[in-house]
């Protein structure tokens, strides 16, 4: 009988694929969901990290932007406002509820403009781009509580993106892979840079979590070839941040990414979340094929939790969880975010099941 | 112009290579070859390459946009020959994302790839209202509705846009095609749309199999 662990040992555990004593937890909610929850029954008061014993606790949100914290309001309704950010980046938001914003422009289109910009980049000091004291409030608090405390940030891909755009990253990185290649290289700079100053301000992280979605739910945006030669140097890069510490790294991208996965562990990454069951990724396969490589984290099907139906909710845990848990290697997580549709009752039910299915006693 | 060679105007759109496209546009209008031919012989077919190599995960992303803009660059060309002409298009499609959504770039992606395989694009825009569509329907005339949605809590707006149509009088007259991440078949068959595609490329082939046109 293994004695109960701290949330830090339990991912500890996983990610170096031993069982713990039940399978470590984390979730991930839409903005709206637990207000909503605290009309279904939550307790006014009630953390749901702490009710339901979540193990890992992220902190050290970086902003790349040239300009950081910029918001110019271009235009605005009751219901949306459209503002330039310090991207450069034209974006169309709602304003009383969540939801990917439209992209209405990204006035850094050339390669001149580019240098203009990463100059403004690279001459804003680390500290302005992270919030320091509510990371070592976060790392005293997940101490306390004995979460595994992580660095949640952002890698070059998704930066980028929100710089130029998907469609305009596109271009660039077909019509000019050396200047792609310099602006990856350049976000993933930046990120090293402000956890060089986390890590000289007393930040110590027990590993990473790097989100970056590279993905949809047919396939990567680039092809493998392209990853290879634009991308992979700075994630490696990024990456090595944390190999340097002997610190794992767990890595997030929605959609179908199998093309380009191993391509991803040989960059570093020990652990895929969130392995989203729509865009075809299913953890039964994905373990057997790789066996202790990697670990992973979700895969519990959101648009299953949406249904509310405790029965298919149970059979989605039933099918899963006794094949990811083996062995350990595998993190509790939903397979994106909980959206406000699953009720409070639902997710009580699914934590239940996670106490059932997930245990190792 | 005995050494034009057409097919190099399909390679330069396979290969994304926007300026060898016109050029060779320009060269086989200066050479009074029949734009018609141009287009359903060369460009349509090159594109048509492109969508089912994307569909076999041999090109990605990069590659269907800079061939899109080939093919955009050969149009160009010869857009204002093709008006004199009783050209018509695959078919009309009003595309849209749903009332509620402001995510953009999947319908755009399914506008550019429908575009270049032949149809004729209305683009509503985002957070697209039912009565902004069937406005749209009525006015337009289209073969096809397109709608996309990113959000799980946008897809009854899928529904509503349906039902619109419905209470209208309007739906027979239109195929409804639906696509964005949280979209699936069983979705599709749920709220009564003809079609559902998971890519930009798919979506042509499933618009021409609505409309009855051979690829």
């Amino acid at each position: 009988m293994k004695e109960r662990l701290t949330g830090r040992e339990r991912v500890q555990l996983a990610l170096s694929h031993q069982e713990a004593d039940r399978v470590p937890r984390a979730e991930s909610f839409w903005p709206e969901t637990v207000p909503l929850w605290h009309q279904q029954g939550l307790g006014p008061n009630d953390d749901v990290a702490d009710l339901f014993g979540y193990d890992i606790m992220g902190a050290g949100w970086v902003s790349h932007e040239a300009q950081p914290g910029f918001l110019q309001t271009i235009a605005e309704t009751e219901d949306w406002w459209t503002r330039l950010d310090g991207n450069g980046a034209v974006l169309r938001y709602w304003k009383h509820k969540s939801g990917t914003p439209e992209h209405v422009d990204f006035t850094i289109k050339t390669r001149d403009q580019w240098e203009t910009h990463k100059a403004q980049m690279l001459a804003q000091p680390p500290g302005s781009r992270v919030d320091t004291f509510s990371t070592l409030r976060r790392m005293y608090e997940a101490q306390a509580k004995g979460r595994w405390f992580c660095w949640t940030g952002v890698e070059c891909y998704e930066t980028a993106k929100d710089v130029f755009g998907h469609v305009g990253l596109s271009y660039i990185m077909a019509d000019d892979p050396e200047w792609a290649k310099d602006i990856f290289d350049t976000e993933a700079e930046i990120a090293c840079r402000v956890l060089d100053y986390l890590e000289a301000s007393g930040v110590r992280f027990d590993g990473g979590w790097i989100y970056g979605d590279i993905a949809f739910n047919h396939a990567p945006f680039f092809s493998p070839k392209m990853y290879r030669a634009l991308i992979k140097p700075a994630h490696i890069r990024q990456i090595a941040w944390f190999k340097e510490r002997g610190l794992p790294v767990i890595y997030h991208t929605d959609g179908d990414f199998r093309l380009i996965l191993p391509d991803l562990i040989d960059a570093g990454v020990d652990c895929f979340q969130p392995l989203e069951a729509k865009a075809h990724m299913d953890i039964r396969e994905l373990k057997p094929q790789y066996g202790d490589r990697v670990s992973w984290m979700g895969n519990i099907d959101v648009m299953v939790l949406i249904t509310n139906d405790k029965a298919r909710i149970e059979a989605e845990v039933a099918a899963k969880l006794p094949i990811a848990k083996a062995g350990g290697g595998y993190i509790y997580h939903s397979d994106h975010s909980i959206a406000p549709g699953v009720r409070w009752e639902s997710y009580q039910f699914l934590m239940e099941l996670l106490d059932l299915y997930g245990s190792y006693q | 112009m005995a050494d034009l060679d057409l097919d190099q105007l399909y390679y330069a759109i396979v290969d994304g290579n926007a300026k060898a496209a016109a050029a060779v546009t320009k060269e086989a209008v200066d050479a009074n070859i029949d734009p018609q031919t141009l287009l359903t012989d060369y460009m349509i077919p090159a594109m048509d390459e492109v969508g089912a190599r994307f569909e076999a995960n041999e090109c990605f992303v990069p590659e269907l946009l800079i061939s899109a803009r080939a093919m955009k660059a050969a149009m160009e060309i010869i857009r204002p020959l093709l008006l004199g002409k009783a050209v018509e298009p695959a078919g009309r499609v009003v595309i849209a994302t749903v009332q509620g959504d402001l995510h953009d770039i999947g319908k755009n992606l399914v506008a550019t790839m429908l575009e270049g395989g032949g149809f004729q694009i209305v683009d509503i825009g985002t957070d697209v209202s039912p009565d902004k569509l069937a406005d749209a329907v009525q006015t337009h005339k289209p073969q096809i509705v397109a709608l996309s949605a990113l959000l799980t809590t946008t897809l009854p707006s899928m529904k509503r846009m349906l039902d619109r149509l419905v209470q209208d009088g309007l739906r027979a007259g239109v195929k409804v095609m639906i696509g964005g991440a949280p979209v699936t078949q069983d979705f599709a068959d749920e709220i009564g749309a003809d079609g559902y595609s998971d890519n930009a490329a798919g979506a042509v082939t499933l618009a021409r199999q609505l409309v009855g046109v051979a690829a």
